[in-house]
């Protein structure tokens, strides 16, 4: 009741709205990450009070994770990494001309998965914070390999080159300084390159790029279609639409959890396993990636599952499980506020405010996103070509702010230039990014599970880490016999 | 050029670049000192060589492809001039528009350069169209970043970009 009264108090909600308002303007603009929100308003918080602190803090968390569906889904153009994997059926259903019902339902499904990461997190946050603990670098390996496994999946009509895409995507991200023992890579003397090439950088380069070369080669040849203003219509999802996806959504919502909860994971795995998960179970996987709302559920509700997920090992051991929980844990100890089982003992008040706080943000996005949904899309009446003059605007803005670095800019251009050459050649660009998301914790995990054990590869053989190479297997051995029996001819 | 051309092409840069990529890796990375046998260069040196298989497994497939189909069918190069006007507008475009941002700052940069853009690629010829674009562009951005969300873009070195 304490905490209620707290979180319903005028400036309590002030903060929760100035809160929510900033990490969802980081996640509507792409090149901004919600990390980068927290990151900002933090310093800003020290003056506040304690529960005021939390208030935006969480918010910003909460809104930042949900903004980035709204670029995806209208310009193309992942507003977050965890975001990326809504761009293939995000954008298709809004060139469709569905796309306040995609938004509606992103949002929908976002608040749907984090309430229920909230109320697992309310129920299980000090037996959850056990099972994480039970992963190593062997088991977080070994969830990293099976989610390599998805680019079979994701590989489109040739596996081999899904294959070559993901290669691509860990080439890259071994350029610059190495994980473990910091020595340079393929850097031959460029000191920019220590830093190796941003994610979110490549992402930039690899989806807005060719979109804005393939809008203008539209406007030069005739055939771009502009979209008549009479034909954007808001349309938000009856209950009985959702009602459809409430499996996809709790399988996902459960998965964005479990993952979120394992230190060292983030949204962006989460939101491409569940992606692959539904594709597999759905009964017309062929549509998806073509414009299938299940493809906008099922990363949606996971990657803001996670947000929940990752509050689990926080509170309950005081060990961050994503960048963004890391800066929220700083808030606290600069309030004072030790996280860990002591917490629930010495300051109950402090966790069910958080609950409280975490809950009310996410109704409270939703609200804003929703009545917003009026004004995105008002975004399809601009002329695609005049569009693509703002995306290109928006691709150097967003690379340049991220480390204020002009290096970072090339970046983009050059991955942008590469990503378009290899979408010619018709190499999928999603295991490309599923490499660059992947590649990193895969190395890294790896290599520490091995120094761990003196090199011995039994490490690897632990009950988690088999249960997930097995799935693994079983992953590849399907889309194998999917595609094979896909090109076998049907016989009347 | 044909579709297996094409890929007979792909595939052979692509088998170059993991060759290269396997030699470099190999060559320049230096040993660390962690003392475990997956060295710094062995995470790198994997990938050039199956980037190297993967791209022979491509070609090898390509080849059978032409003897199960032939080597008829041709890729639709229809376009293909828009689409190198669509290449030179995008990247002439971001290129200038990055290193200008240097010298003149984001302000005088993103107002001017998307002006120029709409006027001389798009030949776009509506005044006010063009004056609301690009400074809604430059001013909207420069506000919401520099001023709202606290996050700051180039000056120029000229001292012209506020």
């Amino acid at each position: 009741m304490t905490a209620a009264a707290v979180a319903f108090e005028p400036h309590s909600l002030l903060a929760l709205v100035l809160g929510s308002f900033f990490g969802l303007a980081f996640g509507c603009i792409p090149g901004l990450t919600y990390t980068m929100a927290l990151a900002l308003i933090l310093p800003l918080t020290f003056t506040l009070e304690p529960m005021m602190a939390i208030g935006v803090l969480v918010s910003t968390y909460v809104g930042g994770a949900s903004g980035g569906t709204v670029a995806a889904i209208l310009v193309g153009v992942p507003g977050t990494p965890s975001s990326a994997a809504t761009v293939a059926d995000g954008y298709a259903l809004a060139k469709a001309g569905k796309a306040s019902i995609t938004i509606a339902m992103a949002t929908i499904c976002s608040t749907l998965g984090g309430l229920f990461s909230l109320l697992v997190m309310v129920a299980s946050v000090q037996a959850l914070s056990n099972v994480a603990l039970a992963f190593g670098p062997a088991e977080i390996f070994a969830l990293v390999v099976f989610g390599m496994a998805t680019i079979c999946g994701l590989a489109e009509q040739s596996l081999v080159r899904g294959l070559i895409g993901g290669v691509i995507g860990l080439m890259v991200m071994t350029i610059g300084q190495d994980p473990i023992d910091g020595v340079s890579r393929l850097t031959f003397g460029n000191v920019n390159l220590l830093q190796g090439v941003d994610l979110l950088v490549a992402m930039i380069g690899l989806f807005a790029v060719p979109q804005v070369v393939s809008t203008l080669f539209e406007h030069k040849s005739g055939s771009s279609t502009i979209v008549d203003g009479k034909s954007v219509k808001v349309e938000l999802p009856k209950l009985g639409y959702i009602w459809g996806y409430r499996w996809n959504i709790l399988r996902s919502s459960i998965l964005g959890t479990v993952i979120g909860a394992i230190p060292g994971t983030s949204g962006t795995i989460s939101a491409f396993l569940a992606y692959s998960q539904e594709k597999r179970l759905a009964k017309n996987p062929e549509n998806w990636g073509k414009g299938d709302m299940g493809g906008v559920v099922a990363p949606e509700t996971a990657n803001n599952a996670v947000t929940g997920g990752a509050m689990i090992p926080m509170l309950g051991l005081g060990i961050p499980g994503d960048p963004a929980t890391a800066l929220i844990l700083g808030g606290l100890l600069i309030h004072g506020i030790q996280p860990g089982a002591l917490l629930f003992v010495e300051a109950p008040d402090v966790v069910y405010s958080l609950y409280m706080f975490y809950g009310l943000a996410y109704v409270l996005v939703t609200v804003i996103m929703l009545f917003g949904v009026h004004l995105f899309v008002q975004a399809l009446k601009i002329p695609p070509h005049l569009l693509a003059v703002a995306i290109m605007v928006l691709c150097v803005v967003g690379s340049y702010s991220l480390r204020n670095s002009m290096f970072d800019v090339g970046s983009m251009i050059v991955v942008g230039f590469f990503g378009y050459l290899l979408q010619k050649a018709r190499i999928p660009l999603t295991p490309i990014l599923l490499g660059l998301v992947l590649g990193p914790a895969m190395e890294r995990e790896f290599r520490t599970a091995m120094i761990m054990s003196g090199d011995s590869y039994s490490i690897l053989l632990s009950p988690i880490a088999l249960l997930f190479f097995g799935m693994a297997l079983l992953v590849i051995v399907m889309s194998l016999v999917g595609m094979v029996r896909s090109r076998v001819p049907k016989t009347a | 050029m044909t579709i297996i051309w094409r890929d007979r092409v792909l595939f052979g840069i692509l088998l170059l670049i993991g060759a290269v990529w396997t030699w470099l890796s190999s060559t320049t990375i230096p040993a660390g000192y962690s003392g475990s046998f997956v060295a710094p260069g062995s995470f790198p040196t994997t990938l050039g060589v199956l980037l190297m298989v993967l791209s022979a497994i491509g070609l090898a497939g390509s080849e059978l492809k032409r003897v199960r189909n032939g080597d008829a069918e041709a890729i639709n190069m229809s376009g293909l001039s828009q689409e190198i006007w669509g290449i030179a507008a995008t990247f002439g475009f971001l290129i200038v528009y990055a290193v200008g941002m240097q010298y003149l700052g984001f302000l005088l940069v993103t107002v001017i350069g998307v002006a120029a853009f709409c006027l001389i690629v798009l030949r776009l010829r509506s005044w006010i169209l063009i004056a609301a674009l690009s400074l809604t562009l430059g001013l909207g951005l420069y506000l919401l970043m520099n001023k709202l969300l606290g996050v700051y873009l180039p000056a120029g070195v000229l001292g012209l970009g506020f």
